[in-house]
Protein backbone atom coordinates (compact mmCIF):
# COMPACT_ATOMS: atom_id res chain seq x y z
CA UNK A 1 0.00 0.00 0.00
CA UNK A 2 1.62 3.46 -0.57
CA UNK A 3 2.27 5.53 2.06
CA UNK A 4 1.42 9.05 2.27
CA UNK A 5 3.00 10.44 5.25
CA UNK A 6 5.19 9.70 8.51
CA UNK A 7 3.84 10.54 11.94
CA UNK A 8 6.70 11.22 14.93
CA UNK A 9 5.59 10.21 18.41
CA UNK A 10 8.07 11.50 20.70
CA UNK A 11 7.38 9.89 24.44
CA UNK A 12 8.97 9.89 27.20
CA UNK A 13 7.96 7.16 29.99
CA UNK A 14 4.32 6.82 27.85
CA UNK A 15 3.99 3.51 28.85
CA UNK A 16 0.17 4.26 30.49
CA UNK A 17 -0.60 5.98 27.12
CA UNK A 18 1.44 4.79 24.17
CA UNK A 19 -0.67 1.91 23.91
CA UNK A 20 -4.30 3.17 23.20
CA UNK A 21 -2.66 6.05 21.68
CA UNK A 22 -0.84 3.60 18.64
CA UNK A 23 -3.45 1.11 18.26
CA UNK A 24 -5.99 4.52 16.93
CA UNK A 25 -3.36 5.00 14.49
CA UNK A 26 -2.73 1.47 12.83
CA UNK A 27 -2.92 2.14 8.95
CA UNK A 28 -0.57 0.45 6.62
CA UNK A 29 -0.49 4.24 4.76
CA UNK A 30 0.74 5.94 8.07
CA UNK A 31 4.63 4.99 8.78
CA UNK A 32 4.71 5.76 12.31
CA UNK A 33 7.93 6.34 14.08
CA UNK A 34 7.68 6.29 17.90
CA UNK A 35 11.09 8.22 19.75
CA UNK A 36 11.07 6.66 23.33
CA UNK A 37 13.55 8.96 25.29
CA UNK A 38 15.23 8.67 28.32
CA UNK A 39 12.19 6.21 29.59
CA UNK A 40 12.05 4.13 32.33
CA UNK A 41 9.34 2.35 32.04
CA UNK A 42 8.31 0.17 29.01
CA UNK A 43 7.19 2.88 26.59
CA UNK A 44 9.22 0.78 23.92
CA UNK A 45 7.88 -2.40 24.36
CA UNK A 46 4.19 -1.45 24.81
CA UNK A 47 4.71 0.37 21.54
CA UNK A 48 6.22 -2.14 19.41
CA UNK A 49 2.82 -4.71 20.98
CA UNK A 50 0.28 -2.02 19.86
CA UNK A 51 1.53 -0.92 16.76
CA UNK A 52 4.02 -3.90 15.41
CA UNK A 53 4.36 -2.62 12.08
CA UNK A 54 5.73 0.74 13.67
CA UNK A 55 9.46 1.82 13.93
CA UNK A 56 10.35 2.16 17.65
CA UNK A 57 13.99 4.45 18.86
CA UNK A 58 15.34 4.12 21.81
CA UNK A 59 17.57 7.06 22.91
CA UNK A 60 19.31 7.56 26.48
CA UNK A 61 19.17 11.27 25.84
CA UNK A 62 16.18 12.94 27.06
CA UNK A 63 14.11 16.02 25.61
CA UNK A 64 11.54 16.30 22.97
CA UNK A 65 13.20 17.73 20.45
CA UNK A 66 16.13 15.44 20.53
CA UNK A 67 13.66 12.73 19.89
CA UNK A 68 12.30 14.76 16.90
CA UNK A 69 15.31 14.89 15.57
CA UNK A 70 16.42 11.48 15.40
CA UNK A 71 13.36 10.68 14.57
CA UNK A 72 13.39 11.98 11.05
CA UNK A 73 16.11 10.26 10.22
CA UNK A 74 13.19 7.76 9.48
CA UNK A 75 10.57 9.93 7.93
CA UNK A 76 9.57 8.78 4.52
CA UNK A 77 11.15 10.79 2.05
CA UNK A 78 9.29 13.60 -0.31
CA UNK A 79 6.33 12.67 2.06
CA UNK A 80 4.57 15.19 4.92
CA UNK A 81 5.64 14.71 8.36
CA UNK A 82 2.69 14.46 11.45
CA UNK A 83 3.81 15.79 14.66
CA UNK A 84 2.15 13.92 17.58
CA UNK A 85 2.05 13.62 21.39
CA UNK A 86 1.95 10.31 23.07
CA UNK A 87 -1.00 10.96 24.72
CA UNK A 88 -3.66 12.28 21.94
CA UNK A 89 -6.68 10.11 20.74
CA UNK A 90 -6.88 10.26 16.97
CA UNK A 91 -7.32 8.33 14.08
CA UNK A 92 -5.41 7.79 10.78
CA UNK A 93 -8.70 9.15 9.12
CA UNK A 94 -8.46 12.78 10.87
CA UNK A 95 -4.60 12.87 10.13
CA UNK A 96 -5.58 12.32 6.84
CA UNK A 97 -7.88 15.57 6.53
CA UNK A 98 -4.78 17.11 8.00
CA UNK A 99 -2.52 15.69 5.09
CA UNK A 100 -5.39 16.63 2.61
CA UNK A 101 -4.79 20.60 3.68
CA UNK A 102 -0.94 20.60 2.60
CA UNK A 103 -1.97 20.52 -0.94
CA UNK A 104 -2.09 24.31 -0.45
CA UNK A 105 -0.26 25.02 2.75
CA UNK A 106 3.13 24.59 4.24
CA UNK A 107 1.61 23.48 7.57
CA UNK A 108 -2.11 21.96 9.53
CA UNK A 109 -3.32 21.76 12.21
CA UNK A 110 -6.91 20.58 13.48
CA UNK A 111 -9.46 21.55 16.27
CA UNK A 112 -8.15 20.17 19.70
CA UNK A 113 -10.81 18.88 22.09
CA UNK A 114 -9.97 18.37 25.97
CA UNK A 115 -10.69 15.31 27.78
CA UNK A 116 -11.86 16.69 30.95
CA UNK A 117 -13.06 13.57 32.33
CA UNK A 118 -12.28 12.52 35.71
CA UNK A 119 -10.63 15.73 36.29
CA UNK A 120 -11.09 18.23 39.60
CA UNK A 121 -14.06 21.41 39.05
CA UNK A 122 -11.08 23.81 39.11
CA UNK A 123 -9.28 22.33 36.12
CA UNK A 124 -12.40 21.86 34.05
CA UNK A 125 -13.30 25.51 34.52
CA UNK A 126 -9.89 26.36 33.32
CA UNK A 127 -10.41 24.25 30.42
CA UNK A 128 -13.58 25.86 29.99
CA UNK A 129 -12.33 29.29 30.05
CA UNK A 130 -8.88 28.22 27.95
CA UNK A 131 -10.69 27.05 24.95
CA UNK A 132 -12.24 30.43 24.22
CA UNK A 133 -9.23 31.37 23.66
CA UNK A 134 -9.44 32.59 19.43
CA UNK A 135 -6.14 30.43 19.12
CA UNK A 136 -9.05 27.67 19.74
CA UNK A 137 -11.05 28.65 17.21
CA UNK A 138 -8.30 29.17 14.49
CA UNK A 139 -7.08 25.32 15.83
CA UNK A 140 -4.89 24.43 18.40
CA UNK A 141 -0.99 24.39 17.03
CA UNK A 142 0.19 21.77 19.10
CA UNK A 143 -0.22 18.17 19.95
CA UNK A 144 -1.50 16.93 16.19
CA UNK A 145 0.01 19.14 13.67
CA UNK A 146 1.40 18.26 9.74
CA UNK A 147 4.20 19.99 7.65
CA UNK A 148 4.70 19.33 4.04
CA UNK A 149 7.77 17.48 3.27
CA UNK A 150 9.29 20.73 2.19
CA UNK A 151 8.53 22.33 5.21
CA UNK A 152 10.32 19.57 7.07
CA UNK A 153 13.19 19.49 5.31
CA UNK A 154 13.55 23.53 6.06
CA UNK A 155 12.52 22.92 9.47
CA UNK A 156 15.26 19.84 10.73
CA UNK A 157 17.53 19.57 12.82
CA UNK A 158 14.78 21.72 15.23
CA UNK A 159 17.08 23.76 17.95
CA UNK A 160 16.77 23.00 21.35
CA UNK A 161 14.03 24.78 22.39
CA UNK A 162 11.42 24.17 25.52
CA UNK A 163 8.28 25.28 23.35
CA UNK A 164 8.75 23.31 20.50
CA UNK A 165 4.91 22.90 19.05
CA UNK A 166 5.58 27.26 19.75
CA UNK A 167 8.75 26.84 17.59
CA UNK A 168 7.40 25.53 14.63
CA UNK A 169 4.12 27.30 14.45
CA UNK A 170 6.21 30.60 14.50
CA UNK A 171 7.82 29.03 11.62
CA UNK A 172 5.18 30.07 9.79
CA UNK A 173 3.42 32.44 8.32
CA UNK A 174 -0.20 33.05 9.78
CA UNK A 175 -1.73 32.10 6.33
CA UNK A 176 0.76 29.08 5.59
CA UNK A 177 -0.83 26.95 8.16
CA UNK A 178 -4.22 25.28 7.13
CA UNK A 179 -6.75 24.81 9.67
CA UNK A 180 -8.90 22.35 9.34
CA UNK A 181 -11.99 22.05 11.31
CA UNK A 182 -12.80 18.62 11.14
CA UNK A 183 -9.83 17.09 12.08
CA UNK A 184 -10.02 16.71 15.77
CA UNK A 185 -8.08 15.45 18.14
CA UNK A 186 -8.48 14.55 22.39
CA UNK A 187 -5.94 15.34 24.83
CA UNK A 188 -6.35 14.22 28.06
CA UNK A 189 -6.47 16.95 30.68
CA UNK A 190 -4.55 17.54 34.03
CA UNK A 191 -7.10 15.73 36.77
CA UNK A 192 -5.69 17.90 39.34
CA UNK A 193 -5.22 21.92 39.55
CA UNK A 194 -1.90 21.61 40.83
CA UNK A 195 -0.55 19.05 37.69
CA UNK A 196 -1.97 22.05 35.99
CA UNK A 197 -0.27 24.74 36.87
CA UNK A 198 2.99 22.81 36.42
CA UNK A 199 2.17 22.14 32.98
CA UNK A 200 0.61 25.76 32.23
CA UNK A 201 4.72 26.79 33.97
CA UNK A 202 6.15 24.66 31.58
CA UNK A 203 4.72 26.40 28.44
CA UNK A 204 4.85 29.43 29.54
CA UNK A 205 8.31 29.04 30.19
CA UNK A 206 9.20 27.82 27.02
CA UNK A 207 7.37 30.74 25.30
CA UNK A 208 8.99 33.09 27.11
CA UNK A 209 12.31 31.22 26.15
CA UNK A 210 11.13 31.34 22.07
CA UNK A 211 10.59 35.58 22.56
CA UNK A 212 14.48 35.66 22.63
CA UNK A 213 15.41 33.30 19.33
CA UNK A 214 14.30 35.84 17.10
CA UNK A 215 10.71 34.04 16.07
CA UNK A 216 7.30 35.87 15.22
CA UNK A 217 5.38 36.47 18.70
CA UNK A 218 2.05 34.96 19.45
CA UNK A 219 -1.31 37.02 19.78
CA UNK A 220 -2.12 37.39 23.54
CA UNK A 221 -5.25 36.59 25.44
CA UNK A 222 -7.19 39.78 25.24
CA UNK A 223 -9.42 38.71 22.33
CA UNK A 224 -10.44 36.10 24.87
CA UNK A 225 -11.17 38.35 27.73
CA UNK A 226 -13.21 40.26 25.30
CA UNK A 227 -15.33 37.42 24.34
CA UNK A 228 -15.71 36.74 28.20
CA UNK A 229 -16.61 39.80 29.70
CA UNK A 230 -19.77 40.23 28.43
CA UNK A 231 -20.94 36.98 29.31
CA UNK A 232 -21.26 36.48 32.62
CA UNK A 233 -22.19 32.64 33.08
CA UNK A 234 -18.48 32.53 31.93
CA UNK A 235 -16.66 34.88 34.81
CA UNK A 236 -16.60 32.22 37.22
CA UNK A 237 -14.65 29.68 34.87
CA UNK A 238 -12.48 33.19 34.00
CA UNK A 239 -11.44 34.08 37.15
CA UNK A 240 -9.92 30.75 38.08
CA UNK A 241 -8.21 30.71 34.39
CA UNK A 242 -6.37 34.08 35.16
CA UNK A 243 -5.78 33.17 38.84
CA UNK A 244 -4.06 30.32 37.39
CA UNK A 245 -2.46 32.78 34.59
CA UNK A 246 -1.61 34.99 37.44
CA UNK A 247 0.08 32.67 40.06
CA UNK A 248 1.90 30.45 37.00
CA UNK A 249 3.58 34.08 36.20
CA UNK A 250 4.14 35.04 39.55
CA UNK A 251 6.08 32.06 39.90
CA UNK A 252 8.13 32.71 36.78
CA UNK A 253 9.11 35.92 37.94
CA UNK A 254 10.20 34.57 41.41
CA UNK A 255 11.95 31.74 39.29
CA UNK A 256 16.04 32.55 39.54
CA UNK A 257 17.33 32.06 35.78
CA UNK A 258 18.76 29.14 35.96
CA UNK A 259 16.04 27.05 38.15
CA UNK A 260 13.74 24.27 36.74
CA UNK A 261 15.22 23.32 33.50
CA UNK A 262 13.41 19.75 34.05
CA UNK A 263 10.28 18.89 32.13
CA UNK A 264 7.40 19.65 34.00
CA UNK A 265 4.91 17.52 33.18
CA UNK A 266 1.23 16.00 33.47
CA UNK A 267 1.74 12.78 35.50
CA UNK A 268 -1.81 12.20 36.51
CA UNK A 269 -3.00 10.97 33.62
CA UNK A 270 -0.04 8.58 33.30
CA UNK A 271 0.85 5.80 35.99
CA UNK A 272 -2.77 4.65 37.00
CA UNK A 273 -1.38 3.47 40.26
CA UNK A 274 -1.52 7.30 41.69
CA UNK A 275 -5.37 7.26 41.96
CA UNK A 276 -5.35 4.39 43.69
CA UNK B 1 14.19 -1.91 9.51
CA UNK B 2 17.02 -2.42 8.25
CA UNK B 3 20.05 0.24 8.72
CA UNK B 4 22.59 0.29 6.29
CA UNK B 5 25.91 2.20 6.69
CA UNK B 6 28.95 3.16 4.67
CA UNK B 7 30.49 5.85 7.13
CA UNK B 8 30.75 9.44 6.54
CA UNK B 9 33.57 9.87 3.99
CA UNK B 10 33.84 7.88 0.84
CA UNK B 11 30.75 7.13 -1.60
CA UNK B 12 29.96 3.61 -1.43
CA UNK B 13 27.34 3.13 -4.32
CA UNK B 14 27.92 -0.34 -5.47
CA UNK B 15 26.55 -1.56 -2.06
CA UNK B 16 23.63 0.96 -1.83
CA UNK B 17 22.12 0.47 -5.38
CA UNK B 18 21.99 -2.99 -4.10
CA UNK B 19 19.99 -2.01 -1.17
CA UNK B 20 17.87 0.15 -3.22
CA UNK B 21 17.32 -2.34 -5.22
CA UNK B 22 16.09 -5.00 -2.71
CA UNK B 23 13.95 -2.10 -0.74
CA UNK B 24 12.27 -1.64 -4.19
CA UNK B 25 10.94 -4.88 -4.09
CA UNK B 26 10.52 -5.04 -0.53
CA UNK B 27 8.34 -1.63 0.25
CA UNK B 28 7.72 -3.14 3.62
CA UNK B 29 10.53 -2.96 5.20
CA UNK B 30 11.65 0.24 6.41
CA UNK B 31 15.64 1.17 4.99
CA UNK B 32 17.46 4.28 6.71
CA UNK B 33 20.95 4.92 5.24
CA UNK B 34 24.13 6.66 6.22
CA UNK B 35 25.32 7.30 2.75
CA UNK B 36 28.19 9.68 3.16
CA UNK B 37 28.80 11.59 0.62
CA UNK B 38 27.49 10.48 -2.42
CA UNK B 39 26.05 12.26 -5.33
CA UNK B 40 23.44 8.89 -6.36
CA UNK B 41 19.60 9.55 -5.73
CA UNK B 42 18.43 6.33 -3.97
CA UNK B 43 14.57 6.29 -4.04
CA UNK B 44 14.13 3.54 -1.59
CA UNK B 45 15.96 4.26 1.14
CA UNK B 46 15.52 6.89 3.61
CA UNK B 47 19.32 8.67 3.16
CA UNK B 48 20.85 10.97 5.09
CA UNK B 49 24.82 11.79 4.58
CA UNK B 50 25.39 12.29 8.21
CA UNK B 51 23.75 10.77 11.80
CA UNK B 52 25.06 12.67 14.59
CA UNK B 53 25.79 10.05 17.19
CA UNK B 54 22.38 9.84 19.21
CA UNK B 55 21.17 9.11 16.10
CA UNK B 56 23.40 6.57 14.41
CA UNK B 57 22.82 4.75 17.63
CA UNK B 58 19.25 4.46 17.63
CA UNK B 59 19.41 3.24 14.51
CA UNK B 60 21.53 0.84 15.55
CA UNK B 61 19.51 -0.51 18.59
CA UNK B 62 16.22 -0.39 16.63
CA UNK B 63 17.63 -2.55 13.08
CA UNK B 64 17.03 -5.77 12.58
CA UNK B 65 20.08 -6.20 10.41
CA UNK B 66 22.64 -3.87 9.52
CA UNK B 67 24.38 -3.64 6.22
CA UNK B 68 27.53 -2.22 6.16
CA UNK B 69 31.17 -1.66 4.57
CA UNK B 70 33.67 -3.29 6.63
CA UNK B 71 34.65 -0.41 8.69
CA UNK B 72 36.14 -1.37 12.25
CA UNK B 73 33.57 1.11 13.55
CA UNK B 74 30.37 -0.41 12.10
CA UNK B 75 31.54 -3.47 13.57
CA UNK B 76 32.39 -3.24 16.86
CA UNK B 77 29.42 -0.94 17.14
CA UNK B 78 26.82 -4.33 15.36
CA UNK B 79 28.68 -6.74 17.73
CA UNK B 80 27.91 -4.40 20.91
CA UNK B 81 24.59 -4.09 19.58
CA UNK B 82 24.46 -7.90 19.11
CA UNK B 83 22.60 -7.27 15.46
CA UNK B 84 23.18 -9.62 12.64
CA UNK B 85 25.81 -7.52 10.36
CA UNK B 86 26.42 -7.75 6.70
CA UNK B 87 29.75 -6.96 5.50
CA UNK B 88 30.68 -5.53 1.87
CA UNK B 89 34.05 -4.68 1.65
CA UNK B 90 35.07 -1.63 -0.26
CA UNK B 91 37.27 -2.21 -3.40
CA UNK B 92 39.85 -0.10 -4.37
CA UNK B 93 39.70 -1.49 -7.98
CA UNK B 94 36.07 0.20 -8.33
CA UNK B 95 37.80 3.39 -6.31
CA UNK B 96 36.14 2.88 -3.48
CA UNK B 97 38.92 2.85 -1.41
CA UNK B 98 42.21 3.83 -1.43
CA UNK B 99 43.45 0.01 -0.70
CA UNK B 100 42.10 -3.41 -0.08
CA UNK B 101 42.27 -3.40 3.13
CA UNK B 102 38.47 -3.89 4.16
CA UNK B 103 39.22 -7.02 2.24
CA UNK B 104 41.45 -8.20 4.95
CA UNK B 105 38.97 -6.81 7.64
CA UNK B 106 36.19 -8.36 6.25
CA UNK B 107 37.85 -12.01 6.09
CA UNK B 108 38.97 -11.84 9.56
CA UNK B 109 35.56 -10.78 11.03
CA UNK B 110 33.96 -13.66 8.70
CA UNK B 111 34.60 -15.84 11.72
CA UNK B 112 31.85 -13.70 14.19
CA UNK B 113 29.00 -15.11 14.52
CA UNK B 114 26.53 -11.86 13.45
CA UNK B 115 28.42 -11.27 10.62
CA UNK B 116 28.34 -12.31 7.01
CA UNK B 117 30.61 -11.06 4.19
CA UNK B 118 29.32 -10.80 0.98
CA UNK B 119 31.60 -9.98 -1.92
CA UNK B 120 29.00 -8.20 -4.65
CA UNK B 121 25.29 -6.70 -5.71
CA UNK B 122 24.43 -9.96 -6.34
CA UNK B 123 25.14 -11.58 -3.13
CA UNK B 124 23.02 -8.83 -1.12
CA UNK B 125 19.31 -10.18 -1.63
CA UNK B 126 20.14 -13.63 0.17
CA UNK B 127 21.95 -12.42 2.43
CA UNK B 128 19.47 -10.02 3.61
CA UNK B 129 16.54 -13.19 3.79
CA UNK B 130 18.67 -15.06 5.64
CA UNK B 131 19.47 -12.50 8.12
CA UNK B 132 15.56 -11.12 8.00
CA UNK B 133 14.53 -15.45 8.50
CA UNK B 134 17.21 -15.28 11.50
CA UNK B 135 13.75 -13.64 13.52
CA UNK B 136 14.71 -12.68 17.17
CA UNK B 137 17.56 -14.60 17.45
CA UNK B 138 19.76 -13.02 20.21
CA UNK B 139 23.24 -12.37 19.05
CA UNK B 140 25.98 -12.34 21.68
CA UNK B 141 26.47 -8.89 22.53
CA UNK B 142 29.86 -7.78 23.28
CA UNK B 143 30.23 -6.14 26.27
CA UNK B 144 31.01 -2.33 26.13
CA UNK B 145 33.40 -2.65 29.20
CA UNK B 146 36.54 -4.47 28.37
CA UNK B 147 37.14 -7.54 31.25
CA UNK B 148 39.94 -7.08 33.34
CA UNK B 149 41.66 -9.95 31.61
CA UNK B 150 41.72 -8.58 28.57
CA UNK B 151 42.98 -4.98 30.32
CA UNK B 152 45.46 -6.97 32.23
CA UNK B 153 46.67 -8.84 29.03
CA UNK B 154 46.59 -5.13 26.50
CA UNK B 155 48.41 -3.54 30.08
CA UNK B 156 51.13 -6.65 29.74
CA UNK B 157 51.74 -6.50 26.13
CA UNK B 158 51.67 -1.80 25.83
CA UNK B 159 54.33 -2.20 28.71
CA UNK B 160 56.40 -5.33 28.26
CA UNK B 161 59.75 -4.43 26.92
CA UNK B 162 59.87 -6.42 24.15
CA UNK B 163 57.35 -4.71 22.84
CA UNK B 164 57.94 -0.93 23.41
CA UNK B 165 59.11 0.02 20.21
CA UNK B 166 62.46 1.19 21.86
CA UNK B 167 64.25 1.66 18.62
CA UNK B 168 62.27 3.91 17.44
CA UNK B 169 61.89 6.38 19.55
CA UNK B 170 65.51 6.37 19.87
CA UNK B 171 65.56 6.80 15.90
CA UNK B 172 63.52 9.58 16.29
CA UNK B 173 65.44 11.40 19.25
CA UNK B 174 68.82 10.97 17.33
CA UNK B 175 67.64 12.57 14.41
CA UNK B 176 66.57 14.91 16.52
CA UNK B 177 69.98 16.13 17.66
CA UNK B 178 71.40 15.39 14.38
Amino acid sequence: MTQIATVLIPAFNEAAMIGRTLAALDDPRLRLVVIANACTDDTADVARRAAPRAIVLETARPGKINALNIGRFCTLPDLPVVFMDADLDTTPAQIAMLLAALDHAEAACGRMEIDTAGCSPLVRAYMRAWTLNPYFEKGKFGGLFAVSAMAAARLFPLPQVTADDEFIRRSFAAEDIAFVPDCSFTARAPRDLATLIRVRRRALRGAHALSGTGQRRGSGARAMLRHALPRPRLWADLAVFVAVMALVRLQLALEPATAATAWERDTTNRPVELHR
Amino acid sequence: MIFATVGTQLPFDRLLSALDGWASANPDVPVIAQTGQTRTPFSHLQCQAHLDQDGFAAMMAQAKVIVAHAGMGTILSAAEAGKPLILMPRRAAFGEHRNDHQLATAAEMAVLSNVTVIEDAADLAPALQDALAGGETVQPRLPAIASAPLLDALKAFIWNEDSRPIRSSRAIGSGVRA
